[in-house]
């Protein structure tokens, strides 16, 4: 049975310059970035001593995903909320790996002072209003961030993400609705890694599609090849495009895969060999890296330089977050409440 | 001064804070087109527009989840709840996100929202509807709770409530939009949030109750209880349940050395349960008697009427009880 | 610069692993991401891949051996360092230390074998708690009836007030003694016991009371006691008392006569040191600080707390101090410290009503002072007769010790004192 898609899928974005490739290199270095961060965080956890404690979920293999959108958010009124797997996005809006990794380590000196922990890193100036911890919690935050968005007339445009798993959740089937229904500046993003924890796509959705999930909602909805930079920056700026001209929210499932695990503890026991090695063949950083050698906007002597200084810059930031202190254990009593009470407004 | 409805004290609060504040809006389930399912915000549509005044699809989760969000990103939305009831079906909205996102985030974010509707047992709604729901959010770090019982009250503490930059659960009653009283036309007109209000003053025991049973049977158990029976009752309305105020609550049982707690809740880790846990130690040397708590049977509500009442404490078990710790 | 492949740890429960296979030789080029060895944890065989790329310098554990985890397993040499250099400092035993500030590099990826962790998270946990059960119990019957039940507010007062609440039936439910059967007890004492016509009662006596005759015996035998008696006027005093006491009643204190006594007492004993002082027999010692003994009557007797450095203490502080006191060596909860060490002892009977008495001397203290009921008595002012309160003190003292004359104007500054209370701020 056919689904109607009742909203046409926006037209091509409309900036477009002649790059001099200073943009694409940095691209690939925060990919090569994220990946280094990623892979850390995976030693020291399972380094004995327990340094990161709790859930830990790796986005190594998505960072395609997170690269596109930071190449076109702006940070001065767009907004990004995440479900628990932050760490790739974080780090693509500007968040400093020390700042990342002392977090992880729950030190004072993490982005969320050490109480937010690795599912839960936010960076208010950069627009990124979280890491969540509730499959699908997110999705309507997401929504109410591009309703003040909408009411204040800012421009900006809120990224709502979530994984394939959330799909199925009611706050997605809620939050869509409101989105389309007060025609929101706000682009779902489904990153569709085809595992839910340990559960495939094929056996958690009655329709394989997931683009069909956005259908029904009065906005347009449709898939793209979430490993390759350049389709995530084509593709959401035609979505960006359609929000800040006051159209509404667009839904796009962005296929990929994750290289480890749903988290720290999985095993993969759903996996077989075949599925990861063809995968690996689709590593973004991969194709991305080889568009821009082909392109001549990058020499294999830079993209070596890039992964020193990236190394060297993982290993500094896991060194400081180490040394760094714990919180006091006072100040787990600060930033519950904003006011003090008895409270009389002034 | 002039006299109003709860209904309307609880309108001007809203429609002050909206007039004095761009960033205020209202959202609920027939705020706007039919004019508030209890006409709470009757007129509020055709004076501030549809922008401002929105109805919302049935989707709690969806829409007190999109508040939370605006919260976090320059607005102060006022969240109608149809009933507290329904607040079940987005706890996690409620519990996990307006409650923690402030302390999660190292204190980079505030949620100045206010969710408000009608708590408790009404008339006859049947289990499902008829949740106490307070003792649900007032153990919650990160919430603030607040319950008013009187027309003036509801306009001060809701204005308090929407000028703050907490969450607010703010609990109201169906039963009681319709009571009238006086109210304060004073557009700064604000009550303290975290502050118990002394009703009557007292010397032989302490009285402790709020919102809804307060009205419906705590008054006049207290009025039964000096005229008849001569007991100089000192009645506290708690008025905020988190933070509660339990230095007024303490100064009370010092001079009366006596204290009765009545609520409608289920008495096992119901409200009134928390608000003795936090005397019992303090108040130790000073009382006469053991702290009494009154409250519901510990049943799903019934639909049948006489049922229904007499689940919930009544004017008798109330005067018993306190004649009871007055040794009388 | 070198870099250790070191033993990774799977599971919360994992100690230690054996290296099952290499699939790299010593000499061989390593990529990053590339599988080198596969290795066996307690509960599954992974595969590990390598973090960084270089040449595998050093294999440090053999294929089938252990290592636990964190050990280093290979060494990788990275950069522009020979593999020589790296096998030397490893030959001569550097396998512990691992190269200067770069991490151990090593990352597995689990084979498509069965599960290696199984906990939800490879947090280490604290191994379960056994609880043992509690059985529901009930007190025994016995202890239900025996227990005094008492209200927190009553409890208080009763200590105020001096009330004995083992006197007391309660008219609260199941027997609680409540405030008011405090209140009504302090007020009316319990009725004396009569023995009825023609029986007698034999009792003997305690050891505390055989004690307490010991002493008796020994004072009066070997002291010369020798007494004089000196009235007070307390009008002014006990004015003074009700104003204070006024103020007093929202902290609840109530000060008594005995506490304005016992501070006047305590500042003359300041002035005539000869009173306030201990003898031996042989020589007289003169204290600088006032530890009075405070004579209380118990069932069972009578015991003499002390309440230390009186001298520097305000009428309240004795107030709360000797209320203290009273209630503990009533409850028989005195440290030892506050059962000796006095200067001097006051007794006082006012509260039944005798207007004057003589004390025996506890020794080695040289003096005693009994002080009667505070009562209102016709006394000649200039040619008048007027009714004043009077407050009549007896005085006992060691004549080997204290002599007349010093006694008397020990009783002298007293009497000022006391006739005179501005003078307890002087």
């Amino acid at each position: 049975m056919a689904v109607v898609h009742d909203v046409e899928k926006p037209a091509a974005p409309k900036t477009s310059s002649v790059s001099s490739g200073q943009s694409e290199r940095d691209r690939l270095k925060l990919m090569m970035l994220i990946r280094r961060f990623e892979e850390r965080t995976y030693q020291e956890y399972t380094r004995p001593g327990q340094k990161i404690g709790g859930f830990c979920h790796l986005y190594s293999g998505q960072e395609a995903i997170a690269v596109g959108i930071a190449a076109i958010f702006d940070k001065t009124r767009d907004f990004l909320v995440n479900g628990y797997r932050c760490h790739g996005h974080s780090l693509a809006l500007g968040m400093s790996p020390r700042a990342a990794m002392a977090e992880l380590f729950g030190k004072a000196t993490g982005c969320s002072k050490g109480k937010g922990g690795s599912m839960h890193l936010f960076s208010v100036a950069d627009g990124n209003l979280g890491g969540h911890g509730i499959v699908g919690g997110q999705i309507p935050l997401g929504t109410g961030m591009a309703f003040s968005q909408s009411y204040r007339k800012t421009g900006g445009v809120t990224f709502t993400l979530f994984g394939d798993g959330a799909i199925n959740q009611g706050t997605h089937n809620e939050a869509l609705n409101l989105a389309g229904l007060y025609k929101l500046p706000c682009i779902f993003v489904v990153e569709n890694n085809g595992l839910a924890m340990g559960t495939q796509v094929e056996r958690s959705s009655a329709d394989r599609d997931l683009s069909h999930r956005g259908a029904g909602y009065g906005m347009p909805s449709w898939n793209i090849d979430g490993n390759d930079v350049d389709k995530v920056i084509f593709e959401f700026g035609k979505a960006m495009d359609r929000a800040r001209s006051g159209q509404g929210p667009s839904y796009i499932v962005a296929n990929t895969y994750r290289f480890r695990g749903h988290s720290m503890s999985d095993p993969m026991k759903y996996r077989s060999k075949e599925e990861s090695d063809a995968a690996r063949q689709r590593d973004p950083i991969t194709l991305y890296q080889d568009r821009l050698l082909q392109d001549g906007l990058v020499t294999e002597e830079q993209i070596e330089q890039m992964a020193d200084q990236v190394a060297a810059e993982i290993n500094d930031a896991a060194a400081q977050a180490d040394a760094d202190p714990n919180p006091a254990l006072e100040d787990r009593f600060n930033d519950v409440l904003a006011e003090e009470y008895p409270y009389t407004p002034r | 001064m002039p006299v109003m409805q709860y209904r309307e004290a609880l309108r001007a609060a809203m429609t002050e804070e909206m007039e004095r504040d761009e960033r205020v809006f209202l959202m609920g389930e027939e705020v706007a087109q039919y004019n508030g399912a209890y006409k709470v915000s009757e007129g509020m549509l055709a004076q501030f527009g549809p922008k401002r005044v929105i109805d919302t699809p049935i989707s709690e989760a969806g829409f007190s989840g999109l508040g939370i969000g605006a919260a976090m990103t320059g607005l102060r939305p006022i969240v109608e709840f149809m009933s507290m009831s329904f607040t079940l079906v987005c706890m996690d909205q409620l519990m996990n996100n307006a409650a923690n996102i402030r302390y999660m985030s190292g204190g980079q974010l505030k949620i100045p929202i206010t969710f408000r509707g009608g708590n408790g047992i009404a008339h006859q709604l049947g289990a499902t509807h008829s949740h106490r729901t307070e003792s649900i959010f007032a153990r919650i770090p990160g919430l603030i709770v607040v319950t008013p019982s009187t027309p003036a009250d509801a306009k001060g503490l809701l204005k308090s409530s929407i000028r703050c930059d907490d969450p607010v659960i703010f609990l109201e009653s169906e039963k009681m939009l319709a009571d009238t009283g006086e109210v304060p036309e004073d557009k700064d007109f604000c009550v303290p949030l975290g502050v118990a209000a002394i009703e009557r003053p007292g010397n032989d025991v302490t009285v402790v109750s709020y919102g809804r049973p307060l009205q419906r049977v705590v008054r006049t158990a207290v009025a039964a209880l000096v005229a008849d029976h001569g007991i100089d009752v000192e009645l506290i309305d708690v008025r905020t349940l988190r933070p509660l105020d339990t230095e007024t609550i303490l100064a009370s049982i010092r001079k009366t050395n006596r204290c009765v707690i009545i609520d409608e809740d289920w008495g096992y880790c119901g409200m009134g349960s928390g608000i003795l846990f936090k005397l019992q130690k303090p108040a130790f040397d000073f009382l006469d008697a053991p702290i009494e708590y009154l409250h519901s049977d510990e049943i799903p509500v019934p639909f049948n009427h006489h049922l229904e009442e007499a689940m919930m404490p009544s004017v008798d078990r109330i005067v018993s009880a306190v004649k009871e710790v007055c040794y009388r | 610069m070198s870099v250790e492949i070191t033993m990774p740890q799977l599971s919360d429960t994992m100690s230690e692993g054996v290296v099952v296979k290499w699939k790299k030789k010593e000499g061989d080029a390593v990529k990053q991401g590339e599988i080198v060895a596969e290795v066996e944890t307690d509960k599954a065989t992974m595969e590990m891949e390598a973090f960084d790329a270089g040449t595998l310098a050093v294999i440090v554990v053999k294929e089938g051996g252990k290592a636990g985890v964190g050990k280093p397993i290979a060494v990788l040499a990275t950069g522009k360092e020979s593999i020589d250099e790296v096998r030397q400092r490893y030959a001569a035993g550097a396998a512990a230390a691992p190269s200067a500030a770069a991490p151990a590099a090593t990352s597995a990826a689990p084979a498509a074998a069965p599960a290696a962790v199984a906990t939800s998270a490879a947090v280490a946990e604290a191994p379960p708690t056994t609880f043992k059960p509690v059985h529901a119990t009930t007190a025994p019957e016995g202890d239900e009836d025996r227990r005094m039940r008492v209200s927190p507010l009553a409890r208080r007062v009763a200590a105020e007030k001096g009330v004995d609440l083992s006197r007391l039936s309660g008219s609260g439910p199941s027997g609680r003694i409540i405030r008011r059967d405090v209140e009504s007890a302090s007020a009316s004492p319990a009725l004396p016991i009569r023995l009825g016509s023609g029986r007698s009662e034999v009792i003997e006596l305690t050891k505390m009371r055989l004690a307490i005759a010991k002493n008796l015996i020994a004072s009066k035998q070997s002291i010369p006691h020798f007494y004089e008696t000196i009235e007070a006027d307390v009008e002014a005093l006990s004015e003074l008392r009700g104003g204070m006491n006024k103020r007093l009643a929202a902290q609840k204190i109530r000060i008594s006569l005995s506490d304005f006594v016992t501070r006047a007492v305590a500042m003359a004993l300041l002035d005539h040191p000869a009173l306030n002082a201990t003898f031996d027999g042989q020589r007289v010692t003169r204290w600088g600080d006032v530890h009075l003994g405070m004579a209380v009557s118990v069932p069972d007797g009578l015991i003499v707390p002390v309440l230390r450095s009186v001298d520097q203490m305000d009428v309240k502080e004795i107030r709360l101090r000797s209320l203290d006191l009273v209630e503990r060596a009533r409850a028989q909860k005195l440290k030892q410290s506050e059962m000796r060490g006095a200067t001097f002892t006051v007794s006082n009977l006012g509260a039944y009503g005798v207007k004057e008495f003589s004390a025996i001397i506890n020794p080695p203290e040289v003096g005693i002072l009994a002080i009667g009921a505070a009562q209102k008595r016709p006394i000649v002012r200039g040619d008048a007769i007027v009714a004043r309160t009077m407050l009549t003190l007896t005085l006992s003292a060691d004549h080997r010790a204290v002599d007349g004359a010093t006694a008397a104007q020990f009783l002298a500054g007293l009497k000022e004192l006391l006739e005179e209370p501005g003078m307890l701020l002087a």
